[in-house]
């Protein structure tokens, strides 16, 4: 069953970070539910891609380029999003940078000052202009990506478990700023989700049967998530039913922190 | 299943079930209000009954669960949204009787329904378990205590059992309301009712600067049951408006 939501009608979205992955699920499903959708990635060819697949399907869909970490072009997408679509009603800043493993001593201050220029410097800055936009039309929903490494550890991941603990911590201050001037934010925190950043770790292991069941038996729900188990969980944060869910973070992991 | 149906956060949860097509059983020990509940919706055109329970007496739970399969044939999803508040009192000034209801009807009593549920759902190929547990399972608030450690008991249980069944199909997931407008909170609003300003104050506690309505409660708890939440396990969705946040 996919949630159908008659609120979403003629409602407009953006979605960053939606050239594939948990980003072009959640574009094709707001889509689905009749949203408008502005398609947001550095990846043009996936990004325009993702916006094909919605208008073959039915959906109306536009791209444009945004690179998150430059202030100016989240300014510009809202802009976009507005003289294209009238409006902003919903954002999902999904965007993210991943890290290749490496522990905190040997991590080197370039990275580090790009991982928290994406994912949290990049977030403030795409809200900054989101919210405006929102609150002239009368209210908004924001949806952020975090992680479940924002509640618990893994080897070789400090600073972007920091940048993930940051994306909660910021989306429920930002929550209580703008909740009784409805405008609601709340954040997802994915658990591992079948996307092209787990494909090198299924091709690392393609000949060890046993080592990848091992490794999928980590998640109680033994198994990785799809994209659009993501995605739906957006679409309801966004939805009416989430009216009173305000700074929540919903951990969608198939149980993987419960451990 | 939906239990503490008969009125609140229940009552709107079974409404919305049948609204969307679930054959619901609306169970209470208020036999009277469970029974409007289920004529509620039977005049909606959708499709319920009512069977009393007592949620912290072993035998009804199962009771419960053997007249869904005897009436519709098994059992998807059980929302166990029954629980007990207490008046405030302070932890020293709290006698073992209500400490031993709190957490019979709050606690236990979610152990020994689940156990009923579970294996049904396993025959039958899965399901969804979504418990109520509160805020105040996170932050305090004085007078509170054995209220505050019951409720936090059922997120702990909640998240065990979800990770107990995750793997065979079953969900398990719970929800943590802020402050509804029930018939409860009701007996609040009465006393207040000469002192809007004393009232403001109570309101804007919520940075939402309003209460929730039972049915914001109930399709948050509808989400959980979806397939839309099909990854989502052993999670503890809060729904207070952003209460706990400050």
């Amino acid at each position: 069953m996919t949630a159908i939501y008659p609120e979403f009608e003629e409602k407009v979205a953006i979605v960053s970070g939606g050239a594939d992955g948990i980003g072009r699920a959640t574009a094709i499903a707001f889509a689905r539910n009749g949203v408008r959708v502005v398609v947001a990635d550095i990846n043009e060819a996936g990004g325009h891609e993702t916006v094909a697949l919605i208008k073959a399907a039915g959906g109306e869909a536009l791209f444009k380029r945004c690179d998150v970490a430059v202030d100016r072009q989240n300014g510009e997408l809202v802009a976009f999003a507005v003289q294209k679509f009238g409006g902003l009603d919903y954002a999902f800043n999904n965007v993210g940078l991943t890290s290749p493993k490496i522990p905190l001593a040997e991590t080197g201050e370039e990275l580090v000052d790009r991982m928290l220029g994406i994912n949290v410097k990049g977030l403030w800055s795409a809200m900054r202009h989101q919210i405006p936009a929102m609150l002239a039309r009368g209210g908004g929903a924001i949806v952020n990506n975090a992680s479940t490494l924002a509640f618990v550890a893994l080897a070789g991941r400090a600073v972007y478990s920091a940048s993930k603990a940051g994306v909660v911590a910021m989306t429920r201050a930002v929550a209580v700023e703008y909740a009784a001037k409805n405008v609601r934010v709340n954040v997802i925190c994915p658990g591992t989700t079948e996307t092209g950043e787990l494909r090198p770790l299924l091709e690392e292991y393609a000949g060890q049967p046993e080592k990848i069941a091992s490794i999928r038996a980590q998640q109680p729900i033994n198994r990785w998530a799809q994209p659009s188990e993501q995605a739906e969980p957006v679409l309801f944060l966004c939805s009416e039913g989430a009216s009173y869910v305000i700074g929540a973070a919903l951990l969608v992991d198939g149980g993987y922190t419960l451990r | 299943m939906v239990s503490g149906a008969a009125s609140g956060i229940g009552r709107a949860a079974a409404i919305a079930f049948a609204r969307n097509g679930a054959r619901v059983v609306v169970t209470d020990i208020d036999d009277a209000a469970g029974r409007e509940t289920v004529a509620v919706i039977t005049a909606a055109g959708g499709e319920a009954l009512f069977q009393h329970c007592d949620v912290a007496d072993d035998r009804e739970n199962r009771a419960a669960v053997e007249f869904a399969m005897a009436k519709f044939g098994g059992l998807d999803y059980a929302y166990n949204n029954c629980g007990l508040r207490s008046p405030k009192m302070l932890l020293a000034e709290t006698g073992e009787d209500l400490v031993d209801r709190l957490l019979a009807v709050n606690t236990k009593a979610l152990w020994s329904a689940m156990r009923h549920q579970i294996p049904v759902m396993l025959e039958r190929g899965g399901g969804a378990i979504v418990n109520s547990a509160s805020t105040l399972a996170f932050v305090a608030l004085e007078g509170r205590s054995i209220y505050s450690a019951s409720k936090a008991g059922v997120v702990g249980m909640s998240r065990a059992a979800a990770v107990e069944y995750a793997a065979r199909n079953i969900r398990v997931n719970v929800i943590c309301p802020g402050t509804t407008e029930t018939a409860l909170f009701g007996g609040l609003l009465k006393e207040y009712a000469d002192q809007p300003e004393k009232l403001e104050a109570l309101r804007s506690q919520q940075p939402i600067n309003r209460w929730a309505q039972p049915s914001e409660l109930a399709e948050a708890a509808l989400f959980l049951f979806s397939e839309g939440a099909s990854y989502v396990i052993g999670a503890a969705l809060i729904v207070d408006g952003g209460y706990t946040l400050r």
